[in-house]
């Protein structure tokens, strides 16, 4: 969709829900993916993704192009700001953290299609993101699963975009570097080195 | 100066470069780069976690229906109008969203009179009809008060089962149709037996796929009658889907484009074919008491609606309504038809759900069918595309 084509969206969804959908067509996958990374659980995901497409929603009529980057960044927003205030949330609901919403990347998957995507190598690779500091964890994820621009994560975080480009260079870097080593430790478990005599 | 925020060095700067050349690419194509950093990003990419196809379906329905309902302004009715027509019950339909205001709605509805209502589509409406006095001019219904009004009617024959028979390509239970005037309908993949879907038709026949038995071209006789011209009011907001049973018994789901500018009201009745044709060019025609007789036709009238009513309205007369949910969703229930003659008759036969989903209407009404098997016919409708 080009960006001139999406103002034309824009613009309709504000009173054509048919054109609403189409912004859901295009933006669902990573809103989703974004969030369900975020937050681990597959529950909580769906609850919250359907929350911030209800917020869009809502919202949409105060959209303005002045003030957004683009209607993804305007999106994912909306994404990381209900992200936030779910965590408060669960933070005054839940008096213990579950090892899934502490470990959600080690977490079993729960459906067929995604057994067949986190076979043991991509287990690892994401659990290693969890080792990256938040900020780094959080550019990336946008990056990778929001398939947000610099540009556009710098306006969700409010960050300068130069520090977007750094953080993510960083932090992938870093993130191969984790991934490198878990993986190595990995195949040393798997294949013990035999005792010389 | 924090790490972070320290200049990027020759081999970030390539990193990033490699990122970026990644991010490029369209998702699902990623090809392997000459770098492990741009791989492992095309790698976090393609694993990217994927949401269930059901409930991306489910969320999408919901919210076009929130979004629909946003947008229909609410229209206000005075206690006179609601006296006038009777007990007016509306509601929202629809999307799980909507279902706790729906049922706040409804008490608010039956708790008091006149009140302004914020609630819209779908809406049954209970009310009382004048006789079908069917002229020789069908774009228009005369009434007793001599006000003429546009209605739309579309005649679907009892006579079907041995029709199906010849039908090359019947609806098949399960499959979601694309009609050319746009509108998608789902057929239910549950149909009690020996019940069978039989055919689709559409408020503009002209759209209608010749495959299936239309009024035109294989309802079963009787064309030339002149009640049975389509009028020119070219409204493609309805599809029928229609079904029966060995003993021609109907199961007729009807699908109404929810459209906040259209404002009408459909109903579904019964009457007996006319035994003789009202002269040509006839303003007043005998009574349908009078002009009936020997078989039988379901008419759908989509008329406009009265005063100032928006949306679509299901028009019920006096008897059960009641609340109740179909797979989760807002919906009604009713039983009973109206008669050619303007009555509601509910003697047990004709049952119907009422609901939307998807940005759509729907009316789903049989003979002989329990609620527990209608319900069931309901929720089997596949979700659309």
């Amino acid at each position: 969709m080009s960006e001139e084509h999406e103002r034309v969206i824009v613009e309709r969804a504000r009173r054509d829900p048919a054109a609403f959908a189409i912004l859901y067509d295009r933006y669902f996958p990573q809103i989703y993916a974004y969030t369900r990374h975020r937050l681990g659980n597959e529950q909580d995901a769906e609850d919250l993704v359907a929350e911030i497409f209800l917020n869009a929603l809502t919202a949409i009529e105060r959209f303005t192009w002045r003030h957004e980057v683009s209607c993804a960044a305007w999106l994912f927003r909306i994404a990381h700001n209900r992200r936030a205030n779910f965590y408060r949330q669960q933070a005054r609901r839940r008096t213990t953290i579950t090892f899934e919403a502490a470990n959600p990347e080690l977490t079993a998957p729960s459906r067929p299609d995604e057994i067949v995507l986190h076979d043991e190598v991509v287990t690892t690779l994401h659990a290693q993101l969890a080792r990256l500091s938040p900020r780094q964890r959080e550019i990336v994820a946008l990056r990778c699963f929001g398939e947000l621009r610099n540009q556009e994560i710098a306006a969700v975080l409010g960050l300068d975009e130069r520090t977007v480009a750094a953080h993510l260079s960083r932090g992938l870097r870093e993130l191969q570097r984790h991934f490198r080593t878990a993986t190595a430790d990995d195949e040393e478990a798997k294949c013990p080195p035999t005792k010389h005599r | 100066m924090p790490a972070d925020e320290a200049p990027m060095s020759a081999e970030e700067w390539a990193a990033l470069d490699a990122i970026e050349a990644t991010m490029a690419q369209p998702p699902g194509q990623t090809s392997p780069t000459d770098t492990n950093v741009g791989n492992l990003a095309a790698l976090l990419r393609a694993t990217a976690p994927r949401a269930d196809e059901q409930y991306r379906r489910r969320l999408r329905a919901a919210l076009i229906t929130a979004a629909t309902q946003r947008r229909i302004p609410a229209p206000r009715f005075s206690r006179r109008q609601l006296l006038a027509a009777g007990l007016t019950v509306a509601t929202l339909g629809g999307a799980a969203l909507g279902a706790p205001q729906a049922r706040a709605a409804l008490s608010a509805v039956l708790g008091g009179g006149s009140r302004t209502r914020t609630m819209t589509a779908p809406v049954v409406e209970r009310g009382t009809r004048l006789p079908l006095d069917l002229t020789a001019d069908p774009q228009y219904w005369v009434g007793p008060e001599q006000a003429q009004r546009a209605y739309f009617l579309t005649n679907i024959y009892r006579e079907r089962w041995a029709q199906r028979q010849q039908l090359q390509r019947p609806p098949q239970a399960g499959a979601v149709v694309t009609l050319p005037n746009g509108a998608q309908l789902p057929i239910p993949v549950y149909l009690p037996d020996p019940f069978r879907w039989q055919g689709i038709t559409a408020t503009n026949q002209v759209n209608v796929p010749s495959e299936y038995i239309t009024e035109k071209n294989g309802g079963g006789g009787g064309s030339g009658l002149p009640w049975e011209r389509f009028p020119t009011y070219n409204n493609t907001i309805g599809t029928y889907l229609i079904g029966g049973d060995p003993n021609d018994h109907f199961i007729i789901l009807q699908q109404f484009r929810v459209n906040p500018d259209e404002a009408i009201i459909v109903s579904i009745f019964q009457m007996l074919v006319p035994t003789t044709v009202p002269p040509m060019g006839s303003p007043k025609a005998p009574p349908a008491a009078g002009r009936y007789g020997e078989r039988t036709t379901l008419g759908i009238i989509v008329e406009p609606a009265r005063d100032d009513h928006i949306g679509i309205a299901v028009q019920t007369g006096p008897g059960t309504l009641h609340a109740i949910t179909v797979a989760g969703t807002a919906a009604w229930q009713f039983g009973g038809i109206w008669t050619a003659e303007g009555q509601w008759l509910n003697d047990g036969t004709w049952r119907s759900l009422v609901w939307s989903r998807d940005g759509y209407l729907y009316c789903l009404s049989a003979e002989t069918l329990t609620e527990a098997e209608l319900l069931r016919v309901a929720a089997s409708l596949p979700a659309l595309p």
